[in-house]
């Protein structure tokens, strides 16, 4: 077995047994957390996507997570459909909205794309409220809780984690399946270098505009599981504060990994948690000083380091078995 | 074992798990968080964060509990005399937040009740949550009451729509042909607050001729102004929040307009005038529920001195003068007086004594103005408003107080 | 008409704010090709230490002056500690850093001095005048001046002096301005350091319009950074063109155009910036040069 397999089998079984020990471990009231914590990994997953993959800064993921999850609360409260029914369209719609948004990508980069996009994240707040008609203003929208269909003997809690889990393992399939396609070797090349991708035949535009659309169907998705578990949703929970949220809970996972999101996800709603448990007043500062200290000891963000970590450990126990087996070799 | 088989046990497990913490909750004790000498009650709110001002109610609710425990507890109506313990959490104003510190206080610090929690999509936010575990959540600070647990919830601070109220019934006398100027904040709080004056001013000759709307972002207020300036109107309306209100209080008087200026209680607060300029303040009216507090000096007024000491004794970090941590208090102590009230600690018997308030009495709040409730038809604890006028250096009572008991609509 | 050109100044008013944090962030950008998401944070506390000296009696001038020196060596810090380990890391970890840079400096703010706002001295005589029926503050005469005067003497330092061309050098390219002699470290050093003072300063001209609080550089982040990219990065002078288009176009947006309004006033700089930056992909007044976040 090679190095890499070996070290992603190795990954993906620690990944599996977490996710299925978590709920064994966890109250009922972490485990909501952990669910909206899935919700912010599904949308990271998508910046990802845009931004570790694809080159291009995206600061209005909060924006287009805010568009899926009012959608879901729309369609369940306004037309009743089923929460989980609203899941494709939210996706769906955001993916329509992200175009728009990535219309500008076509001919920014860089900064002045991340600010344009900021600016829409910063609006977007202002736009639920001025929308109030629809958005039901400051007062927001409530959707109906998720019951466990009968034949499913768990609690609410679990039923949640379930549904978030196996959205969030659609969207891991989407992305992977994404990358290993000629669009993720499209857009590979094009974040290395546009010019040369572009002389090797890469269609730019219609490249760009994909990951902005997968990014967004994935950012709308996670929405759309957010505004389930919570079961409300309000414009203050979609502050141009989440969008930078997010991007820092992609960095610090790791850009280009899906485990990575998820590690994101968690890092977004346990940190700054935790930070103010160990002291209410100094909560900030000891996040902030968290964020500082996590990207010097892990500049490739924590999946990039507990890789190389990972691997310094096999290649060692490799090393060992190799000169036991020597040892052993010269015995005989 | 074969990976299969070891996730079929884990199934399993997890099936029971959640079967035996589901029977566990149903054997627990009726009213969790009571002892026979502690009750345990929640807070959350802001104490980080663009918002963190607020997070002064957690403060002044801590500093009335701190006061009430050091002199022994709170004596309550079952006969036993109970310290309480006070479990605070930050959200940030995240609604999220809110919820994922109440499940917490709930489920695992097992607290008996929440009070005092700040804002009103935070409150709508753990409605549903607490409806279903049947929490107490009491004089939420929030100025909109009729939130989503009807049953569970209670507000405190008078609505906006009796500030509304108060403000027209000023006008219909001392102007009675106001030309009137909005500058509202972009949600619920302005939009209540206008439909009631709209309400109360029909059928005189009071009119509203322009209205600019005001974002809890906006960096400066100058171009709303200068629009409303130019509209000719006499008279201002600021709802806004504290810093756009500043500007707002500022710009008038340094703008020349000199209009009749009134300040909802948002941004009217004595700390607020200071930071404006204690100078441009001068005239400006405003109505609040409040004894006005202007610092930390000793007055002849028991409850005021009452709630300096609780505050230097619990080194509160807001400045005494501020309203929101005075409000706080205020929640704080009339927690104290519910729960002298229960005959028997359970959470169903303090929703029924915060539902049926026959006139209490607040350390902060003039002795005219009385905390009231009536359990199917009122559920607005303070109904009544003073209305003040700055004169440069403190507030002046104007008139008498405004009674709008139990005619509040929201 | 005089609303029209009351307008356009109150619009200005607002853009001297806007171009205040631009000229800060503009100046670490070409000092450091790195956009600090905390230079506005940074300020207000220094603004913040500037105050407490006042509050402890020293007279404004004083105050001003230890604090705008605190200032450099809080960035020249800040950079030792935390951005110079990180040189060579991808820039997404810096983008982190520096976001951790505003959490840490607001809560520190917040913890030191609570969040309620607070009056701030302006270094300029209250009141203004009237040209017409148009009313002028002085503030916001005497701040445009100042921040002019700043980006003048920037320009000229970046462009004649030894000292300015090794900085831009430094920034520009780490690896080939070693190799001409450029003390690349150092000149990192100094970058930050002169941006914190230029972050405090224009902290100080505005924290009186703005009340001085923990968060009163927050919600000008988004204008200042679009007031730097209309600018172009590059100029001083562009950012506080940038700042004051931004400022002025806002307040007309706001009052004229009424399916915007001034709720979602916000609007006005994100089209104002995609429309130049699609017509000029690197802003009115910068040069085409490849720049990366």
């Amino acid at each position: 077995m090679s190095d890499g397999s070996r070290s992603r089998l190795v990954k993906f079984g620690l990944f599996a047994a977490a996710a299925v020990l978590l709920p064994l471990l966890l109250p009922g009231y972490a485990l909501q957390q952990v669910c909206i914590a899935i919700a912010y990994a599904i949308a990271i997953m998508g910046l990802n996507l845009l931004m570790g993959f694809g080159g291009q800064i995206c600061l209005a993921q909060g924006a287009l997570f805010g568009v899926g999850a009012y959608v879901t609360a729309i369609l369940n409260s306004d037309y009743g459909i089923h929460p989980i029914a609203t899941l494709p369209m939210s996706a769906t719609a955001t993916a329509l909205v992200g175009l728009v948004v990535g219309l500008p990508a076509l001919r920014l980069q860089g900064l002045q794309l991340a600010i344009v996009t900021f600016g829409i994240a910063a609006a977007f707040p202002q736009l639920l409220l001025k929308m109030g008609g629809i958005t039901g203003g400051v007062s927001g929208l409530p959707i109906d809780g998720l019951e466990a269909p009968t034949w499913v003997p768990v609690s609410p809690e679990l039923w949640l984690y379930v549904v978030s889990q196996c959205c969030a393992g659609i969207a891991a399939l989407l992305v992977t399946l994404m990358l290993f396609g000629d669009v993720g070797r499209a857009l590979r090349a094009q974040r290395d270098n546009a010019q040369i991708a572009e002389a090797l035949g890469v269609n730019l535009t219609k490249t760009r505009l994909w990951a902005f659309a997968g990014s967004s169907a994935l950012a709308g998705l996670g929405g759309g599981v957010f505004a389930i578990i919570t079961g409300f949703i309000s414009p203050e929970s979609f502050l141009a504060i989440l969008s930078i949220n997010i991007v820092i809970g992609s960095i610090v996972g790791g850009v280009t990994s899906v485990v990575g999101a998820f590690l994101g996800g968690l890092f977004m709603v346990f940190v700054p948690t935790w930070a103010s448990d160990i002291n209410l007043s100094l909560g900030n500062l000891i996040y902030g000083l968290a964020l500082i200290l996590i990207m010097m000891v892990a500049r490739n963000g924590v999946t990039g380091f507990i890789e190389k970590w990972l691997s310094t450990i096999l290649r060692r126990t490799a090393d060992n078995t190799a000169s036991v087996k020597e040892t052993r070799e010269e015995l005989t | 074992m074969s990976l299969i088989s070891k996730l079929k046990s884990c199934t399993k497990q997890l099936a029971m798990t959640v079967l035996l913490t589901a029977s566990q909750a149903h054997a627990a004790e009726p009213s969790p968080g009571v002892a026979d000498d502690t009750i345990r009650i929640g807070v959350t709110g802001p104490l980080t964060g663009p918002v963190a001002v607020v997070g002064a109610v957690a403060e002044g609710i801590r500093a009335r509990i701190e006061q009430v425990n050091a002199e022994g507890g709170v004596k309550m109506g079952d006969g036993k005399t109970r310290k309480i313990e006070l479990v605070i959490e930050d959200d940030g104003l995240d609604p999220q937040r809110t919820l994922a510190n109440v499940r917490k206080m709930v489920e695992q610090d097992e607290v008996f009740a929440l009070v005092g929690t700040a804002a009103t999509p935070n409150n709508l936010a753990i409605g549903r949550y607490i409806n279903q575990k049947k929490v107490p959540n009491v004089f939420m600070y929030s100025g909109v009451h009729a939130l989503n647990a009807p049953d569970w919830e209670i507000g405190f601070v008078p609505s906006f729509a009796t500030e509304a109220d108060s403000f027209a019934e000023y006008l219909k006398v001392g102007r009675p042909d106001a030309k009137v100027a909005f500058l509202y904040l972009n949600t619920e709080t302005g939009e209540i607050f206008m439909k009631a004056f709209d309400r109360a001013i029909e059928g005189t000759s009071i009119r509203v001729v322009d209205r600019q709307p005001v974002t809890s972002q906006d960096p400066t207020v100058e171009t709303q102004l200068n629009t409303l300036k130019a509209s000719g109107a006499d008279t201002l309306v600021i709802i806004a929040a504290p810093r756009q209100g500043g500007e707002a209080i500022r710009f008038q008087s340094e703008s020349g307009w000199k209009p009749l200026t009134l300040v909802t209680n948002l941004s009217s607060a004595y700390p607020i005038l200071q930071s404006v300029g204690l100078e441009n303040a001068k005239g400006i009216i405003t109505s609040d529920f409040l004894k006005p507090i202007v610092g930390d000096k000793k007055t002849d007024d028991k409850g005021i001195d009452l709630y300096l000491d609780a505050a230097a004794a619990s080194k509160v970090n807001f400045n005494v003068a501020n309203t929101i941590g005075q409000t706080g208090y205020a929640i704080g102590d009339a927690l104290v007086q519910a729960l002298e009230k229960l005959k028997e600690p359970t959470r169903e018997e303090l929703m029924k004594v915060v539902r049926n308030i026959d006139g209490w009495q607040n350390p902060l709040l003039p002795a005219d103005i009385k905390i009231t409730t009536k359990e199917g038809s009122d559920i607005f604890p303070i109904e009544a408003l003073q209305l003040y006028q700055f004169d440069g250096q403190k507030y002046v009572p104007l008139g008498g107080t405004l009674d709008f008991e139990a005619e509040t609509k929201e | 008409m005089s609303l029209f050109f009351q307008l356009v100044v109150s619009g200005l008013t607002t853009g001297a704010i806007y171009a205040a944090l631009a000229l800060a962030l503009v100046l670490i950008f070409r000092a450091t090709n790195v956009v600090n998401f905390g230079q506005g944070e940074m300020a207000t506390f220094s603004a913040y230490c500037t105050w407490q000296l006042m509050e402890w009696g020293a007279p404004l001038w004083v105050a001003l002056l230890v604090s705008l020196a605190g200032s450099f060596a809080v960035g020249v810090i800040t950079f030792r500690a935390v951005i110079r380990p990180l040189m060579s890391a991808p820039v997404e970890a810096i983008v982190v850093v520096t976001l951790g840079i505003f959490v840490l400096f607001q809560a520190a703010g917040m913890w030191l001095w609570g969040a309620e706002q607070r009056s701030f001295p302006s270094l300029f005589p209250d009141g203004g005048f009237n040209v017409g029926d148009v009313r002028i503050l002085n503030s916001t005469v005497g701040t445009l001046v100042i921040l002019v005067m700043i980006a003048v003497l920037m320009g000229l330092i970046f462009s004649f002096t030894r000292l300015g061309l090794s900085m831009r050098a430094a920034a520009f390219d780490h690896a080939r301005s070693v190799l001409v002699g450029v003390n690349v470290e150092r000149m990192l050093m100094l970058g930050w350091g002169f941006a914190a003072v230029i972050g405090a300063f224009a902290a100080i001209l505005i924290a009186p319009r703005l009340f001085l609080n923990p968060t009163m550089m927050t919600p000008i982040l988004f204008y200042g950074l679009a007031a730097a990219t209309l600018g172009g990065w590059d100029s001083p002078l562009g950012a506080i063109a940038g700042g004051l288009i931004v400022g002025v176009a806002e307040s007309l947006g706001a009052s004229y155009l009424s399916f915007i309004g001034a709720d979602m006033r916000i609007a006005v700089p994100i089209a104002l910036t995609l429309l130049i930056l699609l017509v000029k992909p690197v802003g009115l007044f910068g040069s085409y040069k490849v720049t990366k976040l």
